[in-house]
């Protein structure tokens, strides 16, 4: 049983599965790592990745282009979050109750917008999906080639998206700024850098962030929209956050971690091997319950997470 | 003696009069209350099915059916907002609602609730309990997948092991291995109702382990077209969405339970007589209507002669009650 499990293809399909599994969440969390980063929990992730699933599956059934679906997705990820922005860093209203309320309205407008698009007939079309992009010179190796090198493009733009965010995060000047809103929003102002505007910003990146998330879903694996696609998904971006300390890098090991976890328990399913595989699915929330009770001083956490800026 | 006789004309006539006061219903009010989306494939043959219903004109009935969609999660509620609107005389669920229903049924007595499938338990009075069992189909593709398989590596990949899964799945498994015992079975639930993503990793977890005919359960087949697999699906006939994969799908028909459920709210209005629902759950066989399997013609077409005669065979056999196939609901594992 365990020899099947090793077996090089079953390990390149394992591994291979990990980095698909891995592309929405990862997407997300950069997202909301940004977000948050700059002072902002956004905990509307999931119902914003809802409605990019949504109307990237729109975009694409209506104009044939993926690239136009993934486009919309990142267009409305970001108009929810400006919306989210305006209540919570305009108006400073309570950031965790306006993203629950931002999951209450992805989850209603996009099964309300699937109904009044495709009005009577209960099977809504299927679009044609990503294919998978082969790196030229790469996809051939062996083992290496089908785990890393045959995804799809929505894969290596999340994989390209950790090193940019990490760039832009500590070695630009206004990646510092969006950090100092986070920890010290008041050193920024006093100097005449306006808060708000880059919160504003963060934000809006995560929410476009989240959307493409959720293109994912629809024009790479699925084909179709189905209410409550995401199906936690957004969820786990935030917790995600929480177990990758809030810095990019650790935050693709938390995605790849339990990604991985998932990918193998589906496996390990198929090949009859008999563990509790619920146990490698809660995983991930243990983990980052466990991180943040570890290192609750440490942890990397904003020191103005969650908490309105208001002058004075 | 003759007083006697007046007397029992006279409570004839009464009862005759009676009759003709009370008329018989002629419109009938549904309210079907699904536990997610319309597009989802159970869902789907729910609403065809109650739409072939409705067409049929069941005791000339003008039947008027409105759906909610997405319930699970506040099923009470959304009953008790159908039941105190006064309008509808059957809420027809098509989940497990036992809770909910448990909580309404003795304060709405005229209206008839119904629950389907696993997770409910037997409340007898206005609470009925339907269960859709797809196992005869199911047995047939897996005779189909035995034959046609190169690996004899079958797989399954499904939502969660429960009742109204696994008679499916060990049916399908135990087809297999009647006509070809050198078959391996390979089972992955992916631990949601719906998670097309999901469903399709299992799918290629599944291809990696060797897998070359696969029960699709949980409505995701862009794995199987893109690797050119067999997969069946289940519900409704699937090939349209999967014209190269797909090999067969075991379709279910509400159709016969709908119907009984119509007889039940029926009698009740016509002979006044108490809800009295059995506390087991009612289900109907393939030879009374409850499925039926849909061979992609695209395969059809390619498979060797002896399979499809099986099919026809076995199908006729099934149907005759000559072949019975067990209703197992046992958990399944993989070899």
């Amino acid at each position: 049983m365990l020899s099947d499990l090793l077996q090089m293809s079953v390990l390149a399909s394992i591994l291979a599965a990990t980095l698909r599994i891995a592309t929405p969440v990862l997407l997300a969390a950069l997202g909301e790592l940004v977000a948050e980063r700059s002072g902002v929990y956004n905990m509307g992730v999931e119902g914003t990745m809802l409605m990019g699933a949504f109307t990237a599956y729109l975009a694409a059934d209506g104009t044939g282009s993926l690239t136009l679906g993934l486009i919309a997705a990142m267009l409305t990820g970001a108009l929810m979050s400006l919306l989210f922005a305006i209540l919570v860093v305009t108006l400073g209203i309570e950031q965790i109750v306006t993203g629950l309320a931002i999951n209450l309205l992805g989850s209603g407008l996009s099964v309300f917008w699937l109904r009044a698009a495709f009005a009577s007939d209960a099977k809504s079309p299927t679009i044609a999906l990503f294919e998978p992009l082969d790196i030229p010179g790469l996809a051939g190796l062996p083992f290496v080639g089908p785990v890393l090198f045959q995804q799809k493009l929505v894969t290596y733009l999340a994989l390209l998206a950790v090193p940019a965010v990490w760039f832009f995060l500590y070695r630009t000047r206004q990646g510092l700024e969006l950090r100092c809103c986070g920890e010290n929003p008041k050193a920024l102002d006093v100097k005449g850098l306006s808060v708000a505007a880059r919160r504003y910003g963060a934000v809006v990146f995560g929410g476009a962030m989240a959307g493409a998330g959720g293109a994912f879903l629809t024009l790479a694996t699925s084909a179709r929209f189905v209410p409550e696609i995401t199906a936690g998904r957004g969820w786990l971006a935030i917790v995600i956050v929480i177990a990758g300390m809030w810095r990019p890098g650790p935050v693709l090991l938390a995605t790849l971690a339990f990604s991985f976890l998932d990918a193998l328990q589906l496996q390990m399913q198929g090949i009859g091997i008999r563990v509790p595989y619920q146990i490698l699915l809660a995983m991930p929330y243990a983990v980052a319950i466990l991180a943040l009770a570890l290192r609750r001083r440490q942890s990397g956490a904003p020191e103005q997470l969650g908490i309105p800026y208001i002058r004075g | 003696m003759l007083a006697r006789r007046t007397l029992l004309t006279l409570t004839l006539a009464l009862a005759a009069a009676s009759a003709a006061w009370a008329e018989d219903p002629t419109k009938l009010k549904i309210a079907g209350i699904l536990s997610a989306g319309k597009e989802a494939p159970w869902e789907t043959s729910f609403v065809s099915s109650m739409d072939r219903v409705i067409a049929a004109k069941p005791h000339g009935l003008a039947i008027e059916a409105n759906y909610t969609e997405n319930v699970y999660d506040n099923a009470e509620q959304v009953f008790r907002t159908y039941a105190e609107t006064g309008e509808y005389d059957i809420l027809f669920g098509d989940t497990a609602y036992a809770d909910a229903i448990e909580k309404l049924k003795d304060e709405f007595p005229d209206i008839l609730f119904v629950m389907s499938g696993s997770g409910n338990r037997g409340m007898g009075g206005n609470a009925y309990w339907i269960f859709i069992h797809a196992h005869e189909p199911a047995y047939v593709m897996g005779e189909m997948a035995g034959k046609l398989t190169k690996s004899n590596v079958v797989g399954t990949v499904s939502t969660f092991p429960a009742d109204d899964t696994n008679d499916q799945i060990n049916a399908f498994f135990a087809g297999a291995k009647a006509v070809n015992p050198a078959v391996k079975q390979k089972i992955t639930y992916i631990q949601s109702w719906y998670d097309p993503a999901k469903s399709n990793e299992a799918t290629s977890a599944q291809i990696a382990a060797g897998a070359d005919m696969i029960y699709q359960m949980s409505g995701a087949f862009e794995v199987c077209e893109e690797k050119a697999i067999g997969c069946f699906g289940n519900y409704v006939d699937m090939s349209p969405a999967a014209p190269k994969s797909i090999v067969a799908s075991a379709i279910v028909k509400w159709d016969p339970a709908i119907d009984w459920v119509i007889g039940e709210w029926w009698k009740h209005k016509t002979t006044g007589a108490a809800y009295d629902a059995p506390k087991e759950p009612k289900w109907f066989t393939w030879a009374e209507g409850s499925g039926d399997i849909a061979v992609n013609p695209a395969w059809a077409a390619k498979m060797p002669d002896d399979v499809k005669k099986m099919i026809d065979d076995s199908t006729a056999a099934i149907k005759s009650g000559k072949t019975k196939v067990e209703l197992n609901l046992n958990e399944v594992k993989s070899d």
